[in-house]
């Protein structure tokens, strides 16, 4: 039985683009590690990437990596892209392999869980190049390692950043440098081998294509990229990767023909950004309400497939759209697909009313 | 062997974390609808809860018939699955949007009355009652100008007509609904507008239409005035109920209780940091560039907590003195530079949420729910202090709160 809304995710799309992403990558001798918290880490997802040859995945979520370790203890290396909290150490340090830290009462926290379970961990200092998010100023990297090396149970593994996420600082050459400069201080004061020298965030691919990857740098962190073949923090649709990933179908509830402007009495502050319906045309516009809303995605980042439409907005539970220029006629009961932006696609993945479907593959 | 056939979206998650997580006291819940309640029995107005904000959570919802109300409105069937349960007693529950069709087949099942705005619709929802032998009761929506769904003020009296040939339904009465997508206000004019309209649609269909509801939280403003239609037989709230706050008219309700919810999360990371990004900065989403002002070195915490997790731009930090400074889908930045107590990493700290928050973080996988009642807290503390298994004391004692004190320990 169908049950609607649903978002559908054509696996041989992702497995495409992480084939071109690795074949990328692997010329500049970078290793691709394929973020797909967004996804949540789904086992269809993380086979698609296994196939085209990426041996890690990555997931801000320990509760993620833990189910994908549970359900197939073969799978991929897990690496985790949020430091755990203290709760779920235990479970870090059972389901990853490698995990990327800030502060030192965590990796106290992770050498008594590693020593428990007789394990040694991969911990992977961040460092925070400018973007102003987690991680130590350079400068502190050194004494954080050096504390890091005298616990039992930890491994350093090497140092990561991450750019575009908060403070939306682009990947330079320049920025790419400090975290090779941290990563040889690390082999030069404290003979650490340093292997990863990790940054994040789908901009920075750019530099790759441009051959601008300052050398020393040995692993990007992709997850829009991969996933929507989209990059929002410089604003690129990246054009040798596929767009056709993901789709969000949703049904027509209702059609009508009504004036643009809303009648009465209207509050332009309320929470969001309001007032939430675009009024983008005058006079009589025939609509299509659409059972779809902010419970089940982001409203805001949705475009209809269809040309000629046009979202004006959404509340909770419904989302009006502008049909009048639609290229095909639409009744209620018909299905509208959507092509999703990041957030509307985790939003979408996440949601208990929405049915993730899978393709091909 | 329902669930199956609905096929309900995997919720389970492996908890391994109790953070972030929402802490929901059930008590004040009582209290907000046992004073919601009382203020529309003095209108005559029935109250229908919307909990579509908090997935219909059981807990949630026993709250709220604890203080009296039974009739509950969502917008998602699949909620009310387990509101179908025997524990609930006799729930009246209300679909508040027009089911899709892949969904109608369940309405009939689980909902006692629905809201609907389209002729075809109703004929499939008349079909599968008929199938099943019953009637479906159907709330006809008026669209008061706000511009979402609904039927057209105009075309009401036909409207009405037609369904109540169709078989299989009955048109019940009318439903409005104001402040969703545009930000439209109730006021006593489309109030009055709309109660006048429903004893036309009345009068020139002969239909007796007994239920004349209005919604959203910002109608209450009118009930306490003593400003509503008198035509209008029932108010749905949600966001009153749940939070003691009606955002579409910026109110704090003030004979509402405002602290039934809060949202705990672990501190990651505390450092001192430059406010102002270092490097070349792009734009955001919507293009613009993004809000980051220069406020020189500053104590920051990271908190494990993000645009996965919730609204997070609709979240109020309870510390004083410490402001977010930012957000992505999993790390908040706050800056704790001014507050009082010395933030450490590790710490828990907590928000109060707006609306949009709420209902964010109860349909996120990654946010546990815990549940509190203070009332039952003020029992287990006497329990465990033994002043409730004491031996009759003096009569005169009987009513006494916890700061009263035995007169002799015996």
């Amino acid at each position: 039985m169908k049950t609607l809304p649903e978002l559908v995710i054509s696996l041989d799309a992702l497995t495409d683009n992480a084939r071109r992403l690795k074949e990328r990558c692997d010329a500049a001798g970078i290793e691709v590690v394929p973020v797909l918290k967004s996804l949540r880490s789904a086992p269809e997802v993380v086979r698609a990437c296994a196939r085209s040859g990426l041996v890690h995945v990555a997931d801000s979520r320990v509760e993620n990596l833990a189910r994908l370790k549970t359900d197939n203890p073969d799978a991929s290396r897990c690496m985790l892209i949020r430091s755990p909290m203290i709760g779920q150490v235990e479970a870090a340090v059972e389901a990853c392999d490698c995990i990327l830290v800030s502060e030192r009462h965590i990796l106290v926290c992770l050498s008594d869980a590693a020593r428990d379970a007789h394990r040694t961990v991969n911990v992977v200092p961040m460092i925070d190049v400018g973007d102003r998010r987690e991680g130590m100023l350079p400068d502190q990297l050194v004494a954080f390692a050096r504390y890091a090396m005298m616990l039992p149970g930890l491994h350093v593994a090497g140092v990561a950043t991450n750019l575009g996420c908060f403070a939306r600082v682009q990947a330079t050459p320049h920025n790419h440098q400090l975290l090779v400069r941290s990563a040889q201080a690390l082999r030069d004061q404290l003979g650490l081998a340093c292997e990863t020298v990790s940054t994040g965030g789908s901009l920075t691919l750019a530099l790759v294509e441009h051959g601008a990857m300052p050398a020393g740098i040995t692993q990007v962190r992709i997850g829009e990229a991969l996933v929507l073949g989209t990059s929002t923090a410089d604003g690129r649709c990246i054009p040798w990767l596929r767009q056709d990933t993901a789709i969000l179908r949703a049904e027509v509830i209702e059609l009508q023909d009504k004036q643009a402007e809303p009648e009465g009495l209207v509050r332009s502050d309320i929470a969001g950004p309001s007032p939430r319906l675009h009024v983008s045309s005058k006079g009589l516009r025939r609509r299509a309400v659409v059972a779809l809303g902010r419970i089940d995605t982001d409203v805001d980042g949705l475009t209809p497939v269809m040309d000629g439409a046009v979202v004006l907005g959404g509340s909770s539970d419904h989302l009006i759209v502008d049909i009048t220029d639609g290229e095909i006629e639409v009744a209620t009961g018909d299905v509208l697909e959507f092509r999703l932006s990041y957030t509307a696609l985790a939003r979408a993945a996440a949601s208990p009313y929405v049915h993730c479907i899978y393709t091909g593959a | 062997m329902l669930p199956d056939q609905l096929g309900v979206a995997d919720r389970s998650v492996h908890v391994v974390s109790s953070f972030p997580r929402v802490v929901v006291d059930l008590d004040c819940l009582t209290d907000n609808a046992t004073k919601v309640r009382s203020l529309c029995q003095e209108y005559g107005l029935g109250v229908v809860a919307v909990t579509k904000g908090v997935t219909s959570d059981a807990k949630i919802v026993q709250a709220f018939v604890r203080g009296g109300i039974h009739s509950i409105g969502d917008s998602r069937v699949h909620n009310f699955l387990s509101l179908r349960q025997e524990e609930f007693g006799v729930l009246e529950l209300t679909l508040l949007r027009q089911p899709p069709r892949s969904q109608i087949h369940l309405v009939p099942h689980l909902t006692d009355r629905v809201f609907m705005s389209e002729l075809s619709a109703m004929e499939a929802l008349g079909e599968v009652a008929l199938a099943k032998g019953i009637t479906c009761d159907v709330l006809v929506v008026v669209e008061m100008g706000d511009r979402r769904d609904g039927v057209p003020m105009s075309e009401l009296t036909s409207f009405v007509l037609a369904a109540s040939k169709i078989a299989g339904v009955e048109a019940v009465g009318l439903a409005a609904n104001m402040g969703c997508i545009t930000g439209l206000l109730p006021t006593t004019e489309n109030q009055e507008l709309f109660g006048a309209s429903a004893a036309r649609v009345r009068r020139e269909t002969g239909l007796p239409l007994k239920i004349v509801s209005t919604g959203g939280s910002v109608a209450l403003d009118l009930i306490e005035h003593g400003l509503l239609s008198p035509s209008v037989t029932e108010l749905r709230a949600g966001e009153a109920l749940l939070l003691g706050v009606s955002t579409t008219d910026s109110r704090i309700i003030p004979w509402l209780r405002q602290d039934a919810f809060v949202l705990e999360t672990e501190v990651i990371e505390v450092r001192e940091k430059p406010s102002a990004p270092d490097g070349p900065v792009g734009l955001d989403a919507e293009g613009r560039k993004p809000h980051v002002v220069d406020r020189g070195v500053r104590r920051r915490a990271v908190v494990a907590l993000g645009y996965a997790d919730t609204d997070a731009d609709a979240l109020i930090p309870l510390d004083d003195g410490v402001t977010i400074a930012g957000s992505s889908s999993d790390h908040m930045v706050l800056d704790v530079t001014e507050t009082e107590c010395d933030f450490c990493e590790g710490d828990v700290v907590r928000f109060r949420m707006k609306y949009s928050a709420l209902l964010h973080s109860m349909l996120s996988p990654y946010v546990a729910r815990e549940y509190r009642r203070t009332q039952n807290a003020v029992v287990e503390k006497l329990t465990r202090e033994g002043r409730l298994t004491q031996t009759r004391q003096s009569s005169t004692d009987n009513d006494a709160g916890i700061s009263t004190v035995p007169t002799n320990g015996e």
